[in-house]
């Protein structure tokens, strides 16, 4: 089976603001993303349009609190929420970051990159296929955007990624975005980056904006995707091929329709160079 | 070398302002110096925290006006840091700190606001239920009623005021200046519940539906609840008082089951 047989076409992060109109406006949507921990609740309004939308789409799972990077035990309470959530959900996969958020018992709320060391490869893979044996499934990482390099990285990012995801034999949600915005603060080529991924393993991609202060730039996901991300899309698509892609957009939501169209920009370039994408959505999805 | 838990301690120090140590950790690469490359978490740390406050707390906020809001957003950061996995529970000890920190300890009115707003917030994700209607009260055989038991909504809770905390959250939330702050020092009584719309609503109940109310969630049945009522009104008048309350409640979905067991 190769990432192929997962394709499910272009999908939108699922946010509150957008839950009355994706359930009366039925949007050019193949699938949704939504983040796990909102739903992580015992009931009332989330729950419920949650369960009306998975009705109509397909749903993925996207976690930002596992804190996998963590040297604290992994949270078991956490890990039961997220199987019960799974099993009511159903989701094509679930995701989280390739990053720590806790020390001691505290928690930053925050994805905090990683040393690209040995030692980190292989703390991190262990707790991956821990994770992946509690939940009985195999999980996507995703890259981080960061800030700052250790001075005790080994590594680069992609080949920290590539043996993190080969030893825990997890999926990449690749974020194309992240990329960029690493490339820009640490001054290295995304291409580089890009072309050295271990294809075979990408899942899903991210897209997203950014905030650009000139010396370095923010991931902030409250902009439309500018250009150069685009361009470093069309690059992935060029290399990947057909990998289920996403807008994820957190803050300065614009309406349904603007994210809609936004995301025709990416199917767009997707079906420049994977000719079976220009068919019509419902072939899209069952391709 | 420093071990990777070494490194994730000082980051959170750094983070929480308790330590610089974190900086020697990180490869200096201009033109962007490391105090700004540290600063971005910094910030992002402070700014996700206090946005979450922002959320869970919009009327206490308007209530402490900016200045005060900042100290409390400062102040409770520093003192409770985040132990939590979700951010939704973060806010969980506002109320005490309010309570017990100065100069927000000398306004009680403050600890009732944000034990209000969170009262709000866990009736709106509490767990679903269906609702009781007013054919299963009725169905009962009459001389069963004394045996009728109640299980309130999982969202239903009540919550009792010293202060005019709820009426300060009402004009607040219509963009009107509160009344100046009254204390209630035998409480005053509010049910909060989230009807089948899933819409979250609260109305002020008399001493007399506090108790009825008490005794059902605490699982004593309908006799056991008229006897406390003798307190508050003449014995005949005791199951029309109950039966009223009853009414209310379950047709404005307070009341998930109703038994005689």
């Amino acid at each position: 089976m190769t990432h192929h047989d997962h394709f499910l076409g272009f999908g939108l992060g699922l946010r509150t603001q957008h839950f009355e109109d994706v359930l009366s406006s039925k949007p050019k949507v193949d699938w949704f993303e939504i983040i796990s921990e909102n739903f992580m609740v015992d009931g009332g309004k989330p729950r419920y349009y949650l369960d009306a939308i998975a009705e109509q789409y397909p749903i993925v799972m996207h976690g930002v609190s596992m804190s996998v990077g963590s040297v604290t035990p992994l949270d078991q309470q956490y890990l039961t929420n997220l199987k019960k959530l799974i099993s009511h959900v159903k989701p094509r996969w679930i995701s989280d970051h390739l990053c720590f958020s806790q020390a001691g018992n505290v928690n930053s709320h925050d994805l905090l990159p990683m040393p690209y060391t040995e030692e980190a490869i292989d703390h991190i893979a262990a707790r991956i296929r821990q994770v992946q044996d509690t939940l009985g499934q195999q999980m996507l990482l995703e890259n981080v955007s960061s800030y700052l390099t250790y001075q005790s990285s080994e590594l680069s990012e992609w080949d920290f990624y590539n043996e993190v995801c080969q030893r825990a034999d997890c999926y990449m949600l690749l974020d194309i975005n992240n990329i960029y915005v690493s490339a820009r603060n640490h001054q290295f080529n995304a291409l580089d980056y890009l072309n050295a991924i271990d294809k075979t393993r990408v899942r899903q991609i991210h897209l997203a904006g950014h905030q650009d202060y000139g010396d370095y730039v923010i991931d902030t996901h409250d902009h439309p995707i500018c250009d150069p991300v685009w361009s470093l899309y069309e690059s992935a698509v060029q290399r990947l091929g057909k990998v289920s892609t996403m807008i994820e957009r957190d803050d300065n939501i614009p309406s349904l329709n603007e994210l809609v169209n936004e995301l025709d920009m990416a199917r767009k370039i997707a079906a420049k160079h994977i000719p079976s994408l220009a068919l019509s959505d419902k072939e899209i999805i069952n391709a | 070398m420093p071990d990777l838990a070494l490194i994730q301690q000082q980051f959170l120090d750094y983070l929480q302002g308790k330590s610089n140590s974190f900086s020697d950790n990180v490869i200096n690469q201009p033109p962007v110096t490391i105090d700004t490359r540290l600063g971005i978490y910094k910030n992002a740390y402070k700014m996700r925290l206090r946005e979450t406050i922002d959320n869970d707390h919009p009327q206490l906020g308007k209530y402490l006006g900016d200045e005060l809001y900042d100290a409390l957003v400062d102040g409770y950061v520093a003192t409770y840091p985040s132990k939590v996995r979700s951010l939704r529970h973060f806010c969980h000890n506002i109320p005490q700190y309010l309570a017990t920190q100065r100069p927000f300890s000398s306004h009680p009115i403050l600890t009732d606001l944000a034990k209000f707003e969170r009262t709000l917030l866990d009736a709106f994700d509490a767990a679903d239920k269906p609702v009781a209607k007013m054919d299963a009260l009725s169905n009962i055989e009459i001389d069963r009623w004394p045996d009728i038991k109640l299980t309130f909504h999982p969202s239903c809770r009540l919550f009792t005021q010293l202060t005019n905390a709820v009426e300060s959250w009402q004009a607040l939330k219509t963009d009107t200046a509160p009344p100046p702050a009254q204390d209630y020092p035998l409480g005053v009584f509010w049910l909060v519940w989230r009807n089948e719309q899933r819409l979250t609503e609260f109305a002020n109940i008399d001493p007399i539906s506090q108790v009825l109310w008490q005794s059902f969630n605490d699982g004593n049945d309908f006799s056991h609840a008229c006897e406390l009522l003798t307190d508050y009104c003449h014995e005949e008048q005791v199951p029309v008082e109950a039966l009223k309350r009853l009414q209310f409640w379950i047709n404005n979905d307070m009341v998930s089951h109703i038994s005689t067991d």
